[in-house]
Formats: structure tokens, C-alpha cells, sequence
């Protein structure tokens, strides 16, 4: 490995500002060291949290800040190769056959015997299998990016165990074999984020050929800089009490705790109300940009009031958060 | 130094690969050890794979790269010599630890063993000697100076051995604690036991799924397979005559769970409910029935990710009454009856003793003409059926197994030997 010219830690923060001046992705150090690493090692980066940590619009915001095209494979239950790396044009494959019976005639016509014309036609070039009718599906478009990629696979939690063995070579060396032509190398190796909900554990076997990121809902200072990202104009006194009153949300036992997201949105709405304060009607009325699911919001509202006075002193303790 | 921390982090619980040691040697190269908060990052990103395998991380980290840190805090002290007396001291110790393989300590009782080995081979001895000569001759200011240097090493071994003992001690602790509890009754468990055991069934059932899981074909039904349609027929000029199907095969059993939670034997149907939970892609489909005079299913509540509310939540509506095990299979009969085929398994967990009540062998023996199994489970061991109210022998006859089971290793056996039938 060559020795870095520039000491690690400013290439990190480059990354980290290029994050966020072009994607509006506020990156803390943790999240910043691991895509560094990520991209100098060449290693593929997992990343799981709660939905609505962030973990898609890493990725996302990571192509952006390097400049490279994004190519994302949604993975669902029943997901295979013929979706998500490759699949032969079958359609344009049984013209080639038509095509092929009405040259055949004209190539072999003048072969005397039946073995000349069996030479003759293993003499040509054996054009059924050949790149011309391969479709290339996200996996093999990003190992076939000449420049690299991004290349987030979504959820790869929601696949199949079987899906996840055959990731495997792929994330590892990244070339994959397709039976009729042989292997595929990256012409350079793209950078690949898988995220993960753990709806399920993720065997060993792709775990150890990744780099981990655990992301949790960011801590207030970040909260507070992605909200600021989002909406420059947004007063510090509302922010506060906004910033507050998620963090005593995410401290109920909610089935769904507001994330980032569905935090910014909620901020959004109050701006457009042209709300200065948080009281109870407002909250009322804008909560369902915040909760999602009916029995939360029917757990929470009774609770408003205490929940709205619980962000006066200011509680620093996080230990217990519900995530 | 890496090699090291990567052992000690196997010894801590996590599993780190070797190709993981590499990783995190490249990326130590690539970061850089000046800055600790980056190189630590960059060390967890490679090592730890899980949030909880994050804060075992954390927590050895802070212990293994120990000496960095302190000794930063003591550049700050004026009294150079004895900073230097320090330095020189440790520096003879990390030598000899290397020597004497100080990572192999794994029990308390060792301490006073490595300590003294350690400190041997670090060349107190020689120290000591000085330390004589000194006296003898009258040096005091001599005699000072070692005295000091010995007590500042013997000190530093103390600490290092402490050290290398949290690191190195929790994986063996863990097997042997492992080990008595595969062996350890499965009704006789205390709360800290409990937790332990609920540990060792997960992991115990996942290392079932990983073995059974892959058995599986995945492959939908019905729907045309038009790569191997095409390849079939290209002999016939591209018109299509043989068709193939995407089909499923099947060969994993329908499972029918029934489990006594009166008080008497939920544990045991803790940590049997517990395996299935965690088996649920290794078998075709699985019901759960609990009861204990009522019969209810809890199939439902089985499907929450958290196994332990789900298992209160059964206590609470089917635990608490005295078992009645005709009235039980009764209603089982009326739940699920007809769903009995030959490639159902029933599994019973229960202790057969019905209160001295109707055991409902009838409907019993019908379960088991139409099922393809019907196993027994008792967690009391054999010697005590039969025995008061225990209708075991007479219930047992109409089974095609019945087994007890007392152990969590036993309890693997038997869910093995369920996932290895072939219908």
C-alpha cells in the first residue's frame, strides 16, 4: 500500500466537507472515518441502524461527494441474479436461432461431407452467448463503470440467505462469473454500501467481508446541523424545543420513532405555519408528520403536555433511548 | 500490536478472522496511530461487525491501547526521572510479556503465576542483586534509586497482569460457563442463569438454522423457467415444445408444536418455544399451541422479533391453570385437526401429569394415525413416569418417540433429530 500524501486525518475532513457542501449530508467523525475507509481500502462498508438513520442517504450523499454515478439495487425476498446482475436477451437470442437457420444453409452449402461442415461451423465464432445479448442488471453495470461507482445495495437484509452467499464474490474481489463467458473483473472497484435494518442477522460470512458502520439517530448537535443543513432559516428558539421534543419522543416506547426525515419534515411544516413556539393545538394538529402509526400518536397525545414541559430542563441523559 | 489486540478480542467473544486482522493492519497503515479517535474508528469499522460486538470493542479498546493514553498524561508531570524510571520499567515488561506469553492468562488464579514470571523475566532478579550490592556497600543514594525502580515494576506487572486478565479471561469463562450449562437442569434455573441459558439456546438454534436453512431449494411454483425453456429447446429450431417450471421442492415438515406452560415445566417450554422461534425458516410451516387447561394457539405472537416479551405475553394468557391435558388435545383437536397430514410433525412438550384428570389419550392416538411423527417431550426424567398423577407410560405408547428432557443439550438432540426427518 503507498503512503498517503496528505496525512489521513485532512483527506477525511475533505470527505466530511465535501459531504456536506454537496449532498447537505452532516457526516460525524465515525460515519466520515468509515466511508474513508471504505474507499481506501477498497473494502465494501455495511452500514445498519434503525430506519431512518440516515443509512440510504449515505450512500446517496456519497456519491454525490465523490462524484461518481449511483447505482442501487433494492433487494427483496425472491431476489436473484437474473435481477440483479445479469439476464440473457432471450427474445433476442431465438431471432439470432431463426436468423441463423436461414444463413445456415448458405454458409455450409458447399461443404462436400458432414464433418467439413461441422468444422466449419465450430469455426465460427460462437456468437449465442456473447456479450451482445447480456443485459446487464445493477451488478455487473457497476463493476462495468469505467470511472468506479457507488453501488448501494438497499436493504440487503430483506434478500435471501442464498442472495447473500452469491453477493459474496462480487464484494470480495469484485468480478463475478457468469457460466458462459467466463469472469468479469471491475475495470476499478466501486465503492459498495450495503444497509441493513436487522430484520434479520446477516450471516458471518458477509460481515467479515465488510467494514462496519452501526448508525444510530444522531445525537442533538448533530440533529440540530442536519435540521440547519435543511432549513437555513430556521429560528434557534424553535429548533431547540423541536430538537427536544423528538428526543422525549424517542424516549417513549414508540413502534416508530420519529427519524431524521420525518424530524425535518415536521420542522418544515411548523416554518410553513409560521409557528415561533411549540404549544399543544400546534403540536396536535402537526404530530402526524412525526408519527406515523395511529396507536403511537393515540399513545402520545394524552401524554402532550408533560412531554412538551419535560424539554424545559434540559435532560442530556441519552442512556435509555428506545431504538 | 494489531495481531495482539485482534487476540484479545477473540478472547473478549468476538470472532475476528484473520482476513479482519489484515483489515484492520491496512487500515491502522492508512490512518495513521497519531490521531487515537480516527485510528479507533477506523479499527472498529474493520473488527467489530455488529452493535454489540461494537461495545466489546469499545471496552477492550479502552483497555488495550491503556498505556498510550496514561503515558501522554504523565508527560505533563515534571519529575523526569522518575517519568523515566517509568518508561523503563514498562518498556521491560511489554518484553517480557511478549516472552512469556502473558495473553494465555485465563483464570484469577493465575495472577500471582504470571505476575511473578513476569517480573522474573523482565530481569528483576538482577535488579534484586544490585539492590544487595547496594546495601551492602552502603550506596544510599544507590540503594534508593533501585529500591524505587523495583517497587515501580513490581507495581506496573500488577497492573499489566489485571489487564491482560479482563482481556483474556471472558471467552473461557464463557465456554465453561457454556459448558455447565449444556449439562445444567433446565427447571432449576435462576435469573442470572436464565439469561445465560437464553444466550447459549440462541446461539445453539442458530447454528441449527445455518445447518438446516441451506437445505432448502428456493424456487417459486408455477411460473415458467424461460432460461432453461429456451436452453431445452434450442434443439427444436426455437419452437418451444418441452416446458419447464419453476418448482419448489419440499422437504421440510409441517411442525405442530404443543407446550405445556403450567408452572411446573415452562421452563422448559421457554427454551423450546425459543428454538422454534429461531428455526422458523428450517421447517415448512410451524403452529404453536400453549396451554395449560385451555388450549390456544400462538403462532401470532411468535412472529415478534423479541422472543422474551412474546414468551410473557404467553405466560400471561395461557399459564396459571391446572393442566388438563384431554381438555388440551380437545382443543387442539378443533383448532388444527384437519390440518393433521402425513407430513406434520406434532411435537408435545409436557409432563403428562393431567391432575389426575382425563389424559385424552383417544384423541391422542388419532393425532398420531395422521400425523407422520408425534413426539413426546418430558422434562422429567424417566425414572419419575408413571409415578402419582403422571399418565406418562400410557400416553407415551401412543407416540412414535417420547424422550425426556431435561438439558438444553438434550433439547438440541431432539430438535435436530426433527429437522433431519425426511417426509
Amino acid at each position: 500500500m503507498t503512503k498517503p500524501s496528505a496525512p489521513p486525518k485532512q483527506r477525511m475532513e475533505l470527505l466530511r466537507e465535501a459531504l456536506a457542501k454537496k449532498a447537505d449530508y452532516v457526516a460525524d467523525e465515525k460515519i466520515g472515518a468509515a466511508l474513508f475507509l471504505a474507499e481506501a481500502l477498497q473494502k465494501p462498508l455495511l452500514v445498519e441502524g434503525p430506519p431512518g438513520a440516515g443509512k440510504t442517504e449515505l450512500a446517496l450523499a456519497a456519491a454525490k461527494a465523490l462524484q461518481k454515478p449511483l447505482i442501487r439495487l433494492q433487494c427483496y425476498e425472491g431476489l436473484d441474479e437474473t435481477k440483479a446482475l445479469y439476464e440473457w436477451q432471450y427474445g433476442k437470442q431465438l431471432l439470432y436461432t431463426q436468423l441463423l437457420k436461414d444463413k445456415l444453409h448458405d454458409v455450409l452449402k458447399d461443404a462436400p461431407s458432414l464433418n467439413e461442415a461441422m468444422g466449419k461451423l465450430l469455426s465460427l465464432e460462437d456468437l449465442f452467448f456473447s456479450e451482445d445479448f447480456l443485459s446487464p442488471r445493477p451488478l455487473l453495470k457497476a463493476l462495468r463503470e469505467k470511472e468506479g461507482a457507488v453501488l448501494l445495495l438497499d436493504e440487503i437484509d430483506k434478500a435471501d440467505e442464498a442472495f447473500e452467499a452469491f453477493l459474496l464474490e462480487i464484494l470480495s474481489d469484485y468480478q463475478i462469473s457468469i457460466p458462459e463467458l467466463g469472469t468479469f473483473r471491475a475495470a476499478r472497484p466501486p465503492l459498495v454500501i450495503l444497509t441493513s435494518n436487522e430484520t434479520r442477522d446477516l450471516g458471518g460470512a458477509l460481515r467479515r467481508r465488510c467494514l462496519h458502520l452501526a448508525l444510530g439517530f444522531p445525537d442533538r448537535d448533530r440533529m440540530r446541523r442536519i435540521v440547519q443543513a435543511h432549513l437555513p432559516n430556521i429560528e434557534d428558539r424553535l429548533l431547540e424545543s423541536v430538537l427536544s421534543f423528538v428526543e422525549a419522543l424517542r424516549q417513549e416506547d414508540l413502534r416508530k420513532s420519529p427519524s431524521i426525515a420525518e424530524t425535518v419534515d415536521w420542522a418544515r411544516a411548523l416554518l410553513l405555519l409560521h409557528a415561533e413556539r411549540l404549544d399543544e393545538p400546534l403540536v396536535k394538529k402537526t404530530l402526524t408528520a412525526l408519527l406515523k402509526m395511529e396507536r403511537d400518536a393515540a399513545a402520545v397525545l394524552p401524554r402532550l403536555e408533560t412531554l412538551l414541559s419535560a424539554e424545559k430542563p434540559k435532560k442530556e441523559a441519552r442512556g435509555g433511548r428506545a431504538l | 500490536m494489531i495481531a495482539a489486540f485482534a487476540r484479545a478480542l477473540h478472547d473478549a467473544g468476538l470472532d475476528v478472522s484473520a482476513a479482519e486482522t489484515l483489515d484492520a493492519l491496512r487500515a491502522a497503515e492508512t490512518l495513521g496511530v497519531e490521531e487515537r479517535e480516527i485510528f479507533k474508528q477506523g479499527l472498529r469499522a474493520c473488527l467489530a461487525k455488529s452493535a454489540s460486538e461494537a461495545r466489546i470493542f469499545d471496552e477492550c479498546f479502552e483497555r488495550f491501547f491503556w498505556p498510550v493514553s496514561q503515558e501522554r498524561k504523565d508527560e505533563r508531570r515534571p519529575e523526569r526521572a522518575a517519568s523515566l524510571q517509568r518508561d523503563a520499567a514498562s518498556f521491560a515488561l511489554q518484553r517480557a510479556a511478549s516472552r512469556i506469553g502473558l495473553e494465555g492468562i485465563q483464570l484469577f488464579t493465575q495472577r500471582g503465576l504470571y505476575q511473578r514470571r513476569l517480573v522474573e523475566e523482565a530481569g528483576m532478579a538482577e535488579m534484586e542483586r544490585a539492590l544487595l550490592q547496594a546495601r551492602r556497600e552502603g550506596a544510599a543514594e544507590e540503594e534508593g534509586r533501585l529500591e524505587e525502580a523495583r517497587q515501580e515494576m513490581t507495581r506496573q506487572a500488577r497492573q499489566m497482569v489485571e489487564r491482560a486478565l479482563l482481556l483474556h479471561s471472558r471467552r473461557r469463562r464463557q465456554e465453561t460457563e457454556a459448558a455447565a450449562l449444556m449439562a445444567a437442569s433446565l427447571s432449576a434455573l435462576d435469573g442470572r442463569e436464565t439469561a445465560a441459558m437464553t444466550r447459549l439456546a440462541s446461539r445453539l438454534a442458530k447454528k441449527l438454522a445455518a445447518k438446516y436453512g441451506r437445505r432448502r431449494k428456493e424456487a417459486q411454483k408455477g411460473r415458467p423457467d424461460m432460461a432453461r425453456i429456451i436452453r431445452r429447446n434450442l434443439a427444436f429450431d426455437g419452437q418451444i415444445h418441452d416446458l419447464v417450471w419453476k418448482n419448489k421442492r419440499v422437504s421440510k415438515p409441517d411442525l405442530f408444536l404443543l407446550c405445556d406452560v403450567s408452572g411446573s415445566v415452562a421452563a422448559a417450554a421457554r427454551f423450546l418455544l425459543m428454538f422454534l422461534h429461531a428455526l422458523s425458516s428450517c421447517v415448512e410451516s410451524c403452529r404453536a399451541f400453549a396451554f395449560s387447561s385451555h388450549l390456544g394457539e400462538v403462532s401470532a405472537l411468535m412472529e415478534a422479533r423479541d422472543f422474551s416479551k412474546t414468551f410473557r405475553e404467553i405466560l400471561r394468557t395461557h399459564g396459571g391453570g391446572s393442566t388438563d391435558y384431554g381438555q388440551a388435545f380437545g382443543d387442539f383437536f378443533r383448532l388444527a385437526g384437519d390440518k393433521i397430514t402425513r407430513r406434520s410433525v406434532i411435537i408435545i412438550l409436557g409432563d403428562a401429569r393431567s391432575n389426575h384428570g382425563d389424559p385424552g389419550a383417544d384423541i391422542l392416538r388419532e393425532m398420531s394415525r395422521r400425523a407422520a411423527r408425534l413426539l413426546w417431550i418430558n422434562p422429567e426424567p424417566k425414572s419419575l413416569w408413571g409415578t402419582g398423577d403422571s399418565e406418562m407410560p400410557r400416553l407415551a405408547a401412543l407416540c412414535h418417540a417420547a424422550h425426556g428432557c431435561a438439558t438444553i443439550a438434550q433439547m438440541e438432540r431432539i430438535v435436530d433429530g426433527v429437522l433431519k426427518l425426511r417426509l
